[in-house]
């Protein structure tokens, strides 16, 4: 099954027009990692915009919220030094471009590292290591 | 007051089932030793409740709650899982509240008895 992470792109070089079609994905992005997040008890909550088309004027305030939202969701995970994404609106990069989506698809990969090692009722007991039952390595 | 929990999150998803051999002391070999456990129950007959940041701040109150204050004035409460709590304030002061979880159901009968005593009954 295909999932939206996998098509984020985070390897933009030379002249990249960022255009709606980028900042749908994003915004399908964003809205499914909330989601993911606050179904494991990472409550985030976003209203991200994905009906943009070419030509539309990209309003400030919309920007810093398609913005904000990313931040709502790396605030669960990550502080700012480890995938460092635009602070303000003003003027991207090839480069922030690239760690906006960075940023999403390592916190759903992280999202789906906790997932794998959680511990469930029944499985362990309360002082026991590990998780496994008491065994011995 | 609530306390914040936080999940382990692993970084490398190649480490995410593994284990260090160490010695008798607790420390590790020369040079380091690594296992790969996964724990395998096989098929499992009901869904296991992750013991996760999820349930802890729900067991602290956090949890996503629609409540309905109903005409003949039990309460319905229903979660984000959409499981219900049904509270009966009873004629005889005694209160029965109802959870309901797919099929299984777990009820508790608070009576406040003559002495000031309370009993709480779960069946």
């Amino acid at each position: 099954m295909s999932d939206i992470f996998d098509t984020l792109i985070t390897n933009r070089t030379g002249r990249t027009i960022y255009g709606a079609e980028d900042t749908n994905r994003v915004g399908l992005a964003t809205t499914e990692l909330a989601k993911r997040l606050s179904e494991k008890g990472y409550f985030t909550t976003v209203a991200s915009k994905t009906d943009w088309k070419n030509g539309d004027i990209y309003y400030k305030e919309l920007l810093q919220t398609y913005l904000d939202n990313v931040k709502k969701c790396k605030n669960n995970f990550l502080n700012d030094t480890e995938v460092p994404i635009p602070k303000d609106v003003y003027y991207w990069t090839n480069e922030d471009a690239n760690n906006i989506e960075k940023c999403l698809k390592l916190l759903n990969e992280l999202q789906n590292n906790m997932t794998q090692v959680l511990r469930y009722s029944g499985t362990f007991y309360s002082g026991s290591m590990d998780g496994l039952r008491g065994y011995c390595l | 007051m609530i306390i914040n929990i936080n999940d382990l999150v692993p970084t490398d998803n190649t480490k995410l089932y593994r284990y260090e051999k160490v010695n008798t002391a607790g420390e590790s070999l020369s040079p380091p030793e690594y296992v790969y456990l996964k724990y395998a129950p096989g098929e499992l007959s009901l869904q296991p409740t992750a013991i996760n940041r999820e349930l802890l701040l729900a067991m602290q109150g956090f949890q996503a709650t629609t409540t309905v204050f109903n005409s003949d004035g039990s309460i319905t409460e229903t979660n984000s899982k959409n499981e219900v709590m049904q509270t009966v304030f009873n004629a005889d002061g005694s209160i029965t509240q109802t959870f309901t979880a797919g099929a299984q159901v777990i009820t508790k009968t608070t009576t406040f008895n003559e002495d000031g005593s309370i009993s709480e009954v779960v069946s």
